[in-house]
């Protein structure tokens, strides 16, 4: 009854992590951040400042809170499904292949303890993140190549241009 | 010495100047000279107008071009003065003039290929960087070496038969063709740049050398009964009136409305979802000017909305005035437009340096000007401009980049904010778009310091969300919002609902002296 009553009487208060959820509704970031520092669960505290760094377009920021979240808890997929969407779409392949194969790992780990429709969700998300980084591998694998070819061409230049050089100048005058 | 023996040499210096053979050649090669000239500059003034839609026109790509060019000239000389040895220089100078005319004609044909073959679609702006230096390279070097090499020879064969023609001295008859020459690179230079380019576009200006280069090869060729260059007269039209407006592609669901080259830049305006961009050059993701049906807010991740706060937090009774310093096709001023406080009328003057972008603003972005309340300069340059129109403003807005990421350094300076906050009344808001990675991003720093180094006061630094811009503060006297206080967030309940997110925390603000 007494442990009732105090859960109820610090419901009625309020609690960080309510508050912080509150604050990030309403886009007041800097009070959802706050909140976050009152925190005493490390994950929930690194999932508000995400969720507010997400909101607030620090995308980098959101990105560093994911990967800790990924690090603390080996079993929640969304910290590596966010640490893979936010490298992606930040376009930082080698992250984002490390976080997807993560959340692939955690997702099949954990899918008989998820509802279905949450398995369901994540694995719509998976495809279209594996889909994201596949372009991104072939925009850099092609990029990489155009700049190969450039350089070739460059390089080709030049050693044509200096052995026709060197053969011109040994040539006789005469035509 | 002379050698009287060898029929192939003459010696020049045998006796004094005897009546030339034919004036009437003398004419031809030296109005040949004249044109090649003239080609020479239009193929090397238009080069990077070729390549812009993919490598921009930035000082590296300019560097590669001439570079290229010059190697390219220098090698011709060379050539030129071995085949002007020849028994029949002239010949030679004809199957030069030549190839170099079809060639030209047929740059508009390879331009596309070559240059995707070294930029491929998809690449971001960030991203390019590499790419932007050694595929324009590699591009120069593959379509404007060959004709810029060929080109070099002429000049060399000219003297020779300047000389010959005329029993003349390699001074004077090289001197005479080095003038004729510069004549025609300077017509080039001018008609490239203010008439072929603007007026008839690339495509026509390449044409228009290659005929001039075709008739500069029937001059020397014609009078020696020799008819193979007439043929480039029907050659030449059908290669340059049918080559393709090649450019780089757009993805599904994008409509491009408008194509411009302007003097200064290649201009596409896109619409794709319901907007408008207008980008420019290579562009990849990033664009100058966008417009939605509605003025006002755009949303997240457009810099633009963050003009707008300075007139909310100041509270101004009955007119706001707004100086833009690269005004673009109005995005500013629209966005303004649709928050200004009640009853409050917003005063605009905007200054564009490329006219081109005010008309296609005018047309396709809702550009108002000619109005009282709405001033527009086109064609006139920022620094420039902002002496002209004198006067004290109660906000400039400075958001001049060239090549999509250079910030003009004139337009970056202590004097220029010096300048600028000359040109602010008392109390006077100073908005800079910086492009940067974040607050610590090495040009936002060093904005930030010159801007504070000018007003001698602290300045405001903000990152704009979902972007790759940060927004510079700064005020003529009067102090500036401090991140950390609830005056900070904009009290227009109509800017916190559509999105305009003013909390310090998501933005993290700083203050520089």
């Amino acid at each position: 009854m007494m442990a009732a009553t105090l859960i109820a009487l610090w419901a009625l208060g309020g609690s960080p992590l309510q508050d912080g959820r509150d604050a990030l509704s309403r886009s007041h970031f800097a009070e959802a951040l706050v909140a976050s520092e009152g925190l005493t669960h490390g994950l929930d505290a690194h999932r508000l400042r995400m969720d507010t760094l997400y909101a607030a377009g620090d995308l980098l920021g959101a990105l560093r809170e994911a990967q800790s979240i990924m690090a603390k808890d080996s079993r929640d997929p969304h910290g590596a499904y966010m640490s893979s969407r936010l490298a992606l779409d930040l376009g930082l392949e080698s992250r984002g292949r490390v976080a997807l194969l993560s959340f692939q790992e955690r997702l099949e780990r954990g899918r008989a303890g998820m509802a279905q429709a949450t398995v369901d969700w994540y694995e719509g998300k998976g495809a279209e993140l594996t889909a994201q980084l596949d372009s991104l591998v072939g925009q850099g694998q092609a990029e990489q190549a155009a700049l190969a070819r450039a350089r070739w061409v460059v390089c080709a230049a030049g050693v044509l241009v200096l052995v026709g050089a060197v053969l011109f100048a040994r040539r006789p005058l005469v035509p | 010495m002379s050698d009287s023996n060898d029929p192939k040499r003459i010696d020049l210096h045998s006796s004094a100047p005897q009546e030339p053979r034919s004036r009437r050649g003398a004419a031809f090669w030296l109005g040949a000279v004249c044109l090649s000239g003239m080609g020479t500059m239009v193929v090397e003034l238009s080069a990077v107008h070729l390549m812009a839609p993919w490598f921009g026109s930035t000082n590296a790509v300019w560097t590669n071009v001439i570079g290229v060019i010059l190697l390219a000239l220098a090698m011709g000389y060379a050539l030129g003065a071995r085949w002007s040895r020849a028994e029949n220089p002239s010949r030679r100078l004809v199957q030069v003039l030549m190839f170099v005319a079809v060639w030209c004609a047929l740059l508009p044909w390879l331009n596309g290929p070559v240059a995707g073959w070294f930029m491929p679609e998809g690449v971001t702006l960030d991203g390019a960087v590499s790419l932007l230096f050694w595929g324009s390279l590699a591009c120069s070097v593959v379509l404007f070496l060959p004709p810029a090499w060929m080109l070099g020879c002429v000049a060399p064969i000219a003297v020779e038969l300047l000389a010959r023609n005329d029993r003349d001295q390699a001074g004077h008859a090289g001197g005479r063709v080095l003038a004729m020459s510069t004549v025609g690179s300077l017509v080039g230079t001018f008609a490239t740049t203010y008439w072929l380019v603007p007026s008839l576009g690339l495509k026509m200006t390449y044409g228009l050398a290659a005929m001039a280069l075709t008739t500069a090869a029937c001059l020397i060729a014609i009078p020696r009964k020799r008819l193979a260059p007439l043929s480039l007269w029907i050659v030449v039209p059908i290669l340059s009136g049918l080559a393709p407006n090649a450019m780089p592609g757009t993805p599904e669901g994008v409509e491009v409305l408008a194509r411009v080259q302007s003097p200064y830049q290649f201009l596409r305006v896109i619409e794709e979802g319901g907007g408008r961009r207008l980008v420019v050059n290579e562009a990849m993701d990033s664009y100058q000017s966008v417009w939605r049906p509605e003025p006002g807010l755009i949303g997240p991740g457009h810099y633009y909305d963050y003009f707008v706060p300075p007139m909310h937090w100041e509270g101004p009774d009955r007119e706001w005035s707004v100086l833009t310093l690269g005004l673009g096709a109005g995005t500013a001023v629209r966005v303004m437009e649709g928050e200004m406080p009640r009853g409050v009328e917003l005063q605009s003057t905007g200054v564009e340096i490329d006219p081109d972008i005010v008309r296609l603003g005018a047309t396709y972005f809702d550009l108002e000007q000619g109005t009282p309340s709405r001033t527009v300069l086109s064609g006139m340059d920022a620094r420039a401009a902002l002496h002209l129109v004198g006067g004290e403003f109660d906000q400039i807005i400075l958001d001049a980049y060239a090549n999509n990421m250079e910030v003009p350094t004139h337009l970056c300076s202590v004097e220029f904010f010096g300048e600028v906050h000359g040109g602010l009344r008392e109390g006077g808001w100073f908005t800079v778009n910086v492009a940067g990675f974040g607050l610590q991003d090495v040009l936002v720093e060093a904005v930030g310091q010159t801007v504070a180094m000018a007003f001698d006061s602290p300045v405001l630094l903000v990152r704009v969300p979902f972007s790759r811009n940060c927004m510079l503060y700064a005020r003529r006297g009067g102090g500036l919002p401090d991140p950390g206080a609830d005056s900070f967030v904009v009290g227009s309940a109509q800017l916190q609902h559509r999105g305009l997110a003013l909390d310090p925390s998501g933005w993290q603000g700083s203050a520089h002296r």
